[in-house]
């Protein structure tokens, strides 16, 4: 027999600020936090930013912030805040049953921070000479640089943070990471290794970096001379890419009788999880399902991917078509534009929206859609959020280049 | 807890392949750890001439050319993916799996590919091409731009840890769980291990698993330089990687990569597959201490050890070997060592334990299942491969480190140590089939 799972903590910052709650207000009010982000003095670049993020908030050391990528920052203050409202960050006993995962990548340097050491390695032709790299450039750099980057650091900050002496695990499947990590979480406390997880994923990638990478591959809203709100538009026929976003999604997951115990608030259970490699959306989609024991005609709400990157978004609306086969009950949104794409973290936030929306018995619309190129055979919500009735959620993380996972929810029904 | 009365799902090892510092395949990686040799010298991949280290393991001999010429690969390829790509290549053979019908989604990928590396100089020129006049700030728009002109889309997907398990689901064909852990020097063996549990609930028959990692860039040498974790023992290559050795000063950073086919032992059985041994044991746990060094009493190693040991049900006196982390530095040897000795209290004394890091260096991501693979062996060749380098003992490192030269001995059971930087300890066990 395996242990049920269940949520007991979110936290999130995003655009729209501190907190799983702000982010649910602006989806539900198609409220998108996305605007101009300042990269250079003269250059602004249109992102999903919160301006007023505040790292010393979460992080007392001035020491530990300085060894942080903005990512790891983020990772730390989501993490905090999911604890917070799990009420879980003055549990005396246990820790070394709490554990942490952590959907991750690579996190790109500051620039301003190499610019010294690679001024002094350009030889006479102004070309970098390794050699003068070697003897002068590399002693210009801090101690620590390494660790500022790992992937793995945000994981182990927020062990250290929180005495978190279990589990420890870092996911890099690109986009799908984050809930990639809530899954093997799930996964960890069912088989019996941990009583309380914290999991999801953090991403910063509004950064010179960050901008000429996604440019490279092709896959940014040009938005140019366009409000940047109005953009970032998933299954729509007028789809363009996506809009970056920087943020952090955490969620505190707990064995069911660890949450009783201490009468902890419980927000869903999750009852099914799939993966698959890149291309296996129905795959993820379907084993999810069947572990939940849920038919297509069983499932209300499915929170899509939706990348806005027109062939991805057609893959998957064909898939959500192959799986539910025109189920007419299920309703299908998309809450990216609100937000932003955020990477690591994207899959993690969608989570936390199918869990507030589950909570709430309200489907949130899919901002800024207003007609698919082709027939999506479901129904995507738009404009206003419907209230219905229903008892399960499905969140899909998919592409671009990373793993697909699928993760089904359910009202906890107190057993 | 687990219900110990339920029978639990067996998981056998029944393929292996290796790209490592001394050999491009297993029975040439086994032949050179027998042998106690060497795979380290100095760095050709870059000039590292003015580096603090100069030396590195590197892979050798490597046909560069195979893997982007097959049909659907890229034509560039990252050295992670090329060494994931030749060991898995080997791994799926020498199980024989594909010879028989097995539903593409009952084969799951759980891999600890390491980041691609990336083009340095040329990021480096970019830079400095960008770098404002009179001042050590970068211009952001022109980096932007330059970027933009020069860097290949290709070279950025190579980048990312997730595009290696990407190349071997197609390539391998595998439609089932597909992950990809990245935790430092445990990373593949806690892949292994969260394999190993994949197969244990049911929902897979079959995982590729293991890891791959080539930090041997200018950037990877520079940020562990700066940590002052690499030895500089350049004047003697062969002779710098020297765990539990009182004059060790670091560890040797290599690269390459490990993978194991793990089955489930019926699904095994059903299609006559040679079985190496059986994984037994997984522990996993976090240090919850420093970023970078390992908890004063071992907390987190010790208590992995003592995981892994519950999981297999296996007392103390059953472990026969231990193949270390070993790496090399001053702190994880000493608190290695200790955590051995708590964790086996009298019997640490008469347990052989040997780092093989003294002959490959760290493979960092890539580490832990190449020494998963080493335990295999020396279970099926009754042979444990020697710590060399041992020349001076340390006081505080006073177990028998098997110094020098392999040591015949029957083996049963091998427990097998990783432990990463940021504090992930993970311990597995195999068994003798």
């Amino acid at each position: 027999m395996s242990q049920r799972v269940v949520i007991t903590g979110l936290g999130a910052i995003t655009a729209l600020g501190e907190g799983a709650e702000a982010l649910w207000q602006a989806v539900i009010q198609n409220r998108s936090g996305i605007g101009k982000v300042k990269l250079d003095e003269n250059l602004e670049f249109p992102g999903g930013f919160w301006n007023d993020f505040d790292p010393e908030k979460f992080v007392t050391q001035r020491k530990a912030l300085k060894v942080m990528a903005r990512d790891i920052q983020l990772a730390v203050a989501a993490a905090s805040l999911a604890l917070d409202d799990a009420s879980a960050k003055n549990l005396k006993e246990g820790h070394d049953r709490f554990g942490v995962i952590e959907g991750s990548g690579v996190l790109n340097h500051e620039l301003d921070e190499l610019a010294y050491s690679i001024q002094s390695s350009i030889g006479l032709d102004g070309k970098l000479d390794l050699k003068k790299f070697g003897s002068d450039g590399l002693p210009a750099l801090f101690p620590l640089w390494l660790l500022k980057y790992l992937p793995n650091m945000p994981a182990c900050h927020i062990s250290i943070l929180f005495d978190l002496q279990g589990p420890n695990n870092t996911i890099t499947t690109g986009a799908s990471a984050g809930l990639q990590a809530v899954g093997e979480a799930y996964r960890i406390i069912q088989r019996g290794a941990a009583d309380l997880m914290l999991a999801g994923g953090a991403e910063s990638k509004l950064n010179p970096v960050g901008v000429s990478e996604y440019q490279v591959l092709g896959v940014l809203s040009d938005c140019n001379g366009h409000d940047p709100r109005s953009m970032y538009r998933p299954f729509d026929v007028s789809a363009n890419g996506f809009v970056i976003g920087e943020g952090s999604g955490f969620v505190v997951l707990e064995e069911l009788e660890h949450a009783k115990k201490r009468a902890a608030k419980i927000y869903a259970e999750i009852v099914g999880f799939g993966s698959s490699n890149s291309s296996g959306r129905k795959i993820a989609m379907q084993a999810a399902l069947r572990e939940a024991g849920l038919s297509s005609k069983d499932l209300n709400y499915l929170q899509a991917c939706g990348l806005g990157i027109l062939k991805e978004d057609e893959l998957e609306s064909q898939a959500i078509q192959e799986v539910f086969n025109g189920a007419s009950q299920l309703f299908v949104s998309a809450s990216k534009p609100v937000m932003g794409f955020t990477g690591f973290s994207s899959g993690a936030l969608d989570l936390i929206i199918s869990t507030l929306s589950l909570r709430n018995q309200l489907i949130p619309p899919t901002m800024n859609f207003k007609r698919a190129s082709k027939e999506l055979g479901f129904q995507l919500v738009k404009r206003m959020p419907q209230k219905k009735t229903f008892n399960s959620a499905m969140t899909n993380a998919f592409g671009f280049n990373g793993q697909c996972v699928s993760m089904v929810t359910k009202i906890y029904e107190g057993r | 807890m687990r219900d110990d009365k339920m029978p639990r799902r067996r998981v056998v090892i029944t393929g292996m392949g290796a790209v490592t510092p001394v050999g491009n395949n297993v029975k040439e990686t086994w032949l050179g750890l027998s042998k106690g040799q060497s795979g380290i010298g100095y760095i050709t991949i870059f000039d590292a001439s003015s580096f603090p280290t100069k030396i590195a393991g590197e892979i050798k001999n490597f046909d560069f050319n195979k893997w982007p010429l097959q049909k659907g690969n890229p034509k560039f390829l990252g050295r992670n993916s090329h060494f994931a790509l030749e060991a898995v290549n080997e791994a799926v053979a020498d199980s024989g799996f594909e010879k028989e019908r097995v539903e593409r989604d009952r084969i799951g990928i759980y891999f600890a590919a390491g980041d691609g590396g990336f083009d340095f100089p040329q990021y480096a020129s970019i830079v400095s091409e960008s770098i404002r006049e009179n001042e050590s700030s970068v211009n952001k728009e022109s980096f932007i731009q330059k970027s933009k002109s020069r860097i290949s889309a290709l070279s950025l997907l190579e980048k990312d840890p997730c595009q290696v398990v990407n190349h071997l689901a197609r390539v391998f064909n595998v439609h089932g769980i597909v992950s990809n852990s990245l935790t430092a020097c445990a990373a593949s063996s806690q892949a292994i291990g969260e394999a190993m549990e994949i197969i244990r609930r049911g929902e897979t028959e079959l995982m590729i698993t293991g890891g791959t990692h080539s930090m041997i860039h200018p950037l990877g040498v520079a940020g562990f330089n700066l940590l002052t974790a690499l030895s500089t023992r350049n004047d003697e290559p062969q002779h710098a990687s020297r765990p539990f050795d009182k004059e060790r000063d670091g560890f040797i950073l290599s690269e390459g990569s490990g993978v194991l086919i793990l089955e489930e032992l019926e699904h095994a059985r059903k299609r006559g597959a040679k079985i190496y041994a059986e994984l037994v044991g997984y522990g996993v746990t976090a240090d919850a201490f420093r970023m970078t060094d390992p908890h004063p009493e071992g907390r987190g190693a010790i208590q992995a050890m003592r995981l892994a040991l519950k999981d297999a049900d296996l007392g103390t006196e059953k472990i026969d070997y231990i193949n270390a982390h070993g790496t090399s530095t001053q702190l994880n040897d000493q608190i290695e060592t200790y955590s051995v000795k708590e964790v086996f209290k009298k019997n640490s004394k008469q347990i052989p334990m040997s780092s093989i890091k003294s002959m490959l260096g760290h493979m960092i991501a890539a580490a832990g299942a190449v020494e998963l693979i080493a335990s295999v062996l020396t279970i099926r060749e009754g042979l444990i491969p020697p710590t060399i380098n041992y020349e001076n003992k340390d006081e505080a490192c006073d177990l028998d480190y098997v110094p020098n030269i392999a040591r015949k001995k029957e083996v049963n059971a091998v427990l097998s140590n990783s432990f990463g930087f940021g504090g992930q300890n993970v311990a597995l066990i195999v068994k003798k089939f």
